[in-house]
């Protein structure tokens, strides 16, 4: 497959593509048709990706298959995708959501066409061989991946780029989840983080093409068929808020043990990365010997469940099997995302909080089936902490009004657990043990207006730490500044003051003088121009190094503040 | 080196194959998917049916739900799970089963009869009776006649379990129009309405069939027991000699005995001289006189004052001198007096009686009748 080799950062060429199409002026109008085109292209993509997966599955294992089957098909098939992963996939790994974020927030929307065929080849191993992940965060990715590529294709601009990523992210989902309407939201309240988004319209429109996609290629079938169920009685919604505080422990058991796991996993030398995930293939072949339904996404046992018919040591079983296995599997590093999983865990712990209600209560309590419905999303609002998103998800799962209260009854009360009990959000945790720094929703909220990016300067020098100390009090004198960025070959060695110029003795190099340890005051190229000058208050400096969220010490640019002054048309006061 | 113009054309034809290409993918998945699924499901459905027939309705779940569960779509694979669901006593996933395939199809009328059948499980027999009137009157594949036929049969069998004459014969009436030239339905019908009480019908049924087939033995049978029923004894006695004429391996020795019996001692004939009316009613007096005189010495509580004041007025009429020239007033007399006896035994004592007096029995419900 060729490398895709068009980058979004090289600008200049990319603007003066569109003229000839007389779209130079008009992109707005092209995101338009790109989104259309991108639900399409996306919606046959996930499609057969799951429907791929879907026949893989079926030949690894055959109608009355053997139990060696179920411990050497996830076990070699971790081996095998593992191996792809680390020697020609390592984009790749995980889930897909992180990584999708990355690009949005890092890349500048960038994600290459090797990742998307890598996502597409590892997770079909994986996941057919029965690794207990889900299909929709990887679909994330890939939906993405197309997205960005289409979109560097059609020589958009970087922002432009950037805003096609959520317009793939939302196709992928509406096609894997089959909830067009919840593929919007997440789009909009996980990888934007801002519901009130200007790419809503194109969102919207990739979403509703790609599910349409869908049901031309499988039907009109929901991904859970759920009886019609109601509430028996307004008791029945003190019971959801047990379901809510259970699903809510539950995903704070879920994402602590695979934040840890991942740090331990990460631990172990470099060279075994490429074995890793046969650990999470051989935990979860050895526990399906026993409990065969703990492999795979499971989707087919949540449907039983959620018919009602399961007896309570099993659904207690299962979600305990689950809530170990799926972190294993996944802190390994094999191919797969947590959504699937999630809602597993969900429909077991739903099913066991309702069949005890039941058998308690029977004449006043729905059937299970009713409450493992809400406890999908009740496990996927502590998880994934999307509790809009998880709520219409449900509601467009199951298409039932009546279960809407006590829905968002439970998945409140999980939501607020998990953040209470789980500070950090699964996805931003992941981010930081990869040492990226993702922006937070707070921080995202306040880039409005000027943006870092557009006003830093790309090329100016940094101060070499092998230079002396008169050689830098002349360029502070030249400069006229009281602070500048020491480092070189675009690596940032730390920030130099004049006072520490001043104390310093006459021969000494500034490699001496300056904290290379500690962090120095910095910006990202998407901040806003006004957290620059707060980030410049709090350090006491007139400069700031412009950095990778990817990695701390690449530097991308610098602002000065002169150049921010001038942005607010505020001259710098003598 | 390429123009600007020819990436952008070259981009789109790209996305156009990719396109193409992927719905190609697609849909050969999709078919293959769908292939496999519909054969897997109906080999699952076979297992399950063929289970449930040999009566392992919960070793044939599995199949039938997975059947069920790889072709959603087939209303006859999720009824065949309700069906099973039902036998195996889970009622409410059962109802689940076949009140979703009910929703899809209202008046589809297997749906409708496995909602009747799960309705006589859960004891809900009224509901049950309007679900197979739903059967009865809905959708039906191939072979819709035959199916609404063996609904209301069912129906039938419902309603004569539940001893709901009325309703059975009413049942019966529409069902003599349904059932057409099939023998083994009309032979059914035949039996239930006598069962219903309607002897006249269903001798009237019998007698079609042995027109048609003079050789079956089982329709003389029927048609014996029917006109036997109807009080018509001589007609009784023939069917059941040419019953065991062209059946002899058919047990109907009791019921000619028993018409023999009947014959002999019934009152009713027109051509009965009065004289043998006469003696015929003393007959029955005696009988009836000496089976309530010994359930009355068996069960002195259940006796009254009435009892033996009828047994004594019975006494008196038969150790009475028998006029010289006796009238049929004479023996209607006896007649009314035995019939007075009988109505007291039954309402003291129950009308059941020893097999070999079966023909007293008979003469006096005809009489009470």
């Amino acid at each position: 497959m060729p490398e895709d080799t068009t980058s979004t950062r090289d600008t200049s060429s990319t603007r003066g593509r569109l003229n000839w199409t007389g779209f130079a002026d008009r992109e707005d109008q092209l995101l338009i048709v790109l989104s259309l085109v991108i639900g399409v292209v996306v919606g046959l993509t996930v499609v057969a990706f799951m429907l791929l997966t879907g026949r893989l599955s079926a030949r690894m294992y055959p109608p009355g298959n053997a139990a060696w089957r179920r411990v050497l098909v996830p076990t070699a098939g971790a081996l095998v995708s593992g191996y792809l992963l680390f020697r020609y996939f390592p984009g790749a790994r995980g889930s897909g959501i992180p990584q999708t974020k990355f690009a949005l927030f890092i890349e500048d929307g960038y994600i290459s066409l090797k990742t998307v065929f890598g996502k597409l080849i590892c997770c079909s191993i994986s996941l057919a061989s029965g690794i207990a992940l889900g299909r929709e965060g990887p679909s994330v990715q890939i939906g993405a991946g197309i997205a960005s590529v289409i979109g560097r294709r059609f020589g958009l601009r970087p922002e432009n780029v950037k805003a096609l990523v959520p317009v793939g992210a939302a196709a992928a989902l509406a096609a894997a989840f089959n909830t067009p309407i919840a593929a919007v939201l997440f789009s909009l309240e996980e990888i934007l983080g801002d519901l009130h988004a200007t790419a809503i319209g194109t969102v919207v429109l990739s979403s509703a093409t790609s599910w349409m996609v869908l049901h031309l290629f499988l039907g009109d079938q929901p991904l859970f068929h759920v009886p019609a169920y109601q509430l028996v009685s307004p008791w029945e919604l003190a019971i959801y808020a047990v379901l809510g505080v259970a699903g809510g422990l539950g995903s704070v058991a879920f994402v602590k043990l695979l934040l840890q796991l991942r740090i331990w996993f990460r631990r172990l030398p470099r060279k075994t990365v490429w074995i890793q995930p046969v650990a999470g293939g051989l935990l979860v072949g050895l526990v399906g010997w026993f409990v065969p339904e703990v492999l795979g996404v499971g989707y087919d046992y949540v449907d039983r469940v959620l018919g009602g018919d399961a007896p309570l040591r099993t659904l207690l079983l299962l979600a305990v099997l689950k809530i170990i296995a799926t972190p294993v599997c996944y802190s390994s590093g094999n191919a797969g995302g947590i959504f699937g999983p999630s809602l597993f865990i969900g429909a077991m712990i739903g099913g066991a909080v309702g069949s005890v209600a039941h058998l308690l209560f029977p004449a006043s309590t729905a059937n299970p089936g009713a409450y493992a419905l809400v406890g999908m999303g009740t496990a996927f609002a502590g998880i994934v902490r999307t509790p809009l998103t998880s709520v219409i998800m449900i509601f467009e799962m199951t298409r039932d009004y009546a279960i809407i209260v006590p829905l968002m009854i439970s998945n409140l009360i999980s939501f607020f657990l998990s953040q209470k009990l789980q500070e950090e959000p699964i996805y931003e945790a992941l981010a930081h043990q990869e040492g990226v720094h993702l922006p937070t929703s707070e921080a995202r909220e306040l880039q409005g207006g000027v943006r870092v990016g557009d006003v830093m300067a790309a090329d100016a020098p940094m101060l070499a730490p092998e230079a002396g100390i008169a050689e830098a009090r002349a360029f502070f004198e030249t400069e006229g500044c009281n602070s500048w960025v020491v480092g070189e070959d675009g690596r940032v060695a730390g920030m130099l003051h004049r006072s520490q110029i001043e104390a310093a003795r006459p021969e000494a190099m500034l490699r001496d003088v300056i904290d290379t340890g500690s962090l120095f005051p910095h910006v990202h190229p998407d901040n806003s121009a006004g957290q620059a000058l707060e980030r410049m208050r709090a350090g006491q400096v007139d400069v700031l190094p412009v950095v990778s969220r990817a990695d701390l010490r690449a530097l991308r640019g610098m602002v000065t503040l002169r150049g921010l002054l001038a942005v607010y048309g505020v001259s710098e006061p003598s | 080196m390429i123009s600007r113009r020819q990436a952008v054309v070259r981009t789109t034809v790209v996305l156009v194959v990719t396109a193409g290409g992927l719905a190609a993918l697609d849909k050969f998945l999709a078919k293959t998917e769908s292939g496999e699924m519909q054969r897997a499901a109906s080999a699952n459905y076979a297992m399950g049916t063929r289970l449930l027939a040999e009566g392992k309705a919960t070793a044939a779940v599995e199949p039938l739900r997975q059947a069920w569960v790889l072709a959603r779509d087939n209303a006859g694979y999720e009824l065949a799970l309700g069906n099973a669901l039902a036998a195996t006593g889970k009622t409410a996933e059962a109802e689940m089963r076949i009140t979703a395939a009910l929703s899809r199809e209202p008046n589809d009328g297997e749906a409708n009869l496995a909602a009747a059948r799960l309705r006589v499980r859960e004891k809900g027999a009224g509901e049950a009776d309007s679900f197979y009137h739903r059967a009865i009157f809905g959708h039906w594949g191939a072979d819709g006649a035959a199916q609404r036929v063996a609904a209301r049969l069912e129906l039938i069998e419902l309603l004569a379990r539940q001893n709901r004459r009325g309703e059975m014969l009413g049942e019966l009436i529409s069902l003599e129009e349904e059932a057409g030239e099939d023998r083994a339905v009309r032979k059914k019908l035949a039996r239930y309405f006598l069962q219903a009480g309607s002897p006249a019908r269903a001798a009237n049924v019998y007698r079609q069939l042995v027109e048609k087939d003079r050789l079956d033995g089982e329709s003389y049978a029927g048609l014996g027991e029917a006109e036997l029923e109807s009080g018509r004894y001589r007609e009784a006695r023939s069917a059941f000699i040419r019953a065991a004429m062209h059946s002899p391996e058919m047990p109907i020795r009791a019921q000619l005995e028993l018409v023999d019996m009947l014959t002999e001692v019934d009152p009713t004939p027109r051509q009965l001289t009065s004289a043998e009316k006469y003696r015929r009613s003393s007959r029955i007096l005696e009988w009836v006189r000496g089976d309530l005189r010994q359930q009355a010495d068996a069960r002195p509580e259940k006796s009254s004052a009435e009892i033996e004041d009828l047994l004594q007025r019975a006494d008196a009429a038969l150790t009475g001198k028998t006029p010289a020239a006796v009238s049929n007033e004479a023996a209607e007399g006896l007649l009314s007096l035995a019939e007075q006896l009988w109505r007291a035994r039954v309402q003291a004592f129950g009308e059941a009686v020893p097999a070999d007096q079966e023909a007293f029995r008979r003469i006096l419900e005809k009489l009470a009748a």
